[in-house]
């Protein structure tokens, strides 16, 4: 997708990543850095967009992402100003945690770049554009018992290799 | 959701048959501080974008959800505020009826008591109006046709003597 088609296109996505970001923060002003910022990280996936369908979904997918994003910096702006006590109560999770997920999310990325091309491409339709396996059938014309199997069959090899990684 | 049926949706995750809504359902349960490792990596897995829809679905919810109940509460209250009003109301004229109605039996018994004649005389009580009136009259005219006022007096008050 060029940057023009994905500017085109932005622009028809921008009100409803607005409307995303307006549900959660009920401010005018963040529903429109919500939107802002939801379309800059939507052109990271530039490469996956293919079909209208699909862009539409992941757009507020991403926006979604943002609003607890961008509510999770700033909490962890004002957290430091309360009281220890509050401030453990407040907090999702501590930042040694939060090290973990991510060390946790690259590791997985390692792996699902092992995956064979066709499985890899299954799960993240599934885990980045939210799709169910026959909305999958519809885009990629898979029968749905064979979309559910090579789903399976990556989940299982991720799940098992993770979980040898993570208790080694 | 308990742990068991966590597992179960863990287990139906992995054989790739959950809808993308069961899975949001699963992102809630596997995300939380005191998961499992197990579940934690089922977490990675489902991956940031549905973990955050996950969080950002609950907390939309829970805020319609308080919205909601906070109109139920002024609702509410503005309901107790018109039933005291109308307790006040009904206490208001309560308390005229009871004052107006004090007042009325004492003005009903003030015009009621009817005028008692009494007449006590030469040791005999006389209660005939009639007879009492024309006693008081000839008493009256005696006392003014007599020179000696203070004696007549003296007389009705001591008629013994």
């Amino acid at each position: 997708m060029t940057q023009v088609e994905f500017e085109h296109m932005a622009s028809k996505l921008r009100p409803s990543m607005w409307k995303v970001g307006m549900d959660f923060f009920g401010s005018a002003d963040d529903a429109e850095d919500v939107a802002q910022e939801a379309l800059v990280e939507l052109w990271q996936y530039a490469e996956r967009i293919n079909s209208a369908k699909r862009v539409e979904g992941l757009a507020i997918r991403i926006a979604k992402h943002c609003c607890v994003d961008m509510q999770r910096r700033r909490r962890a702006v004002t957290i430091p100003l309360m009281p220890t006590h509050e401030r453990e109560m407040e907090e999702d999770s501590s930042p040694q945690e939060r090290m973990e997920q991510k060390e946790a999310a690259d590791m997985l990325q390692q792996l699902i770049e092992g995956l064979n091309p066709r499985e890899r491409e299954l799960f993240e339709l599934r885990q980045i554009d939210g799709l169910s396996n026959d909305e999958i059938t519809e885009l990629t014309g898979i029968p749905k018992t064979s979309i559910q199997v090579m789903v399976s069959r990556a989940r299982r090899k991720l799940f098992e290799e993770m979980k040898k990684r993570i208790t080694i | 959701m308990n742990r068991q049926e966590t597992e179960r949706l863990i287990d139906k995750y992995l054989e790739g048959a959950t809808s993308p809504e069961e899975e949001l359902l699963l992102a809630g349960e596997v995300n939380r501080p005191d998961a499992p490792a197990e579940w934690k990596v089922i977490a990675t897995m489902l991956g940031t974008l549905t973990l955050d829809e996950a969080e950002y679905d609950r907390t939309v919810k829970s805020e319609e959800w308080s919205e909601e109940s906070e109109e139920k509460s002024v609702k509410r209250e503005e309901k107790a505020t018109r039933s005291i009003s109308r307790w006040k109301g009904w206490s208001i004229a309560a308390s005229i009826i009871v004052v107006a109605g004090i007042g009325l039996w004492f003005y009903s018994q003030q015009n009621s008591s009817t005028d008692i004649a009494i007449a006590y005389v030469d040791g005999q009580t006389i209660t005939d109006e009639d007879r009492v009136l024309a006693m008081a009259e000839d008493a009256v005219c005696d006392i003014f046709s007599n020179s000696d006022a203070e004696s007549s007096l003296y007389e009705i008050f001591n008629p013994e003597e």
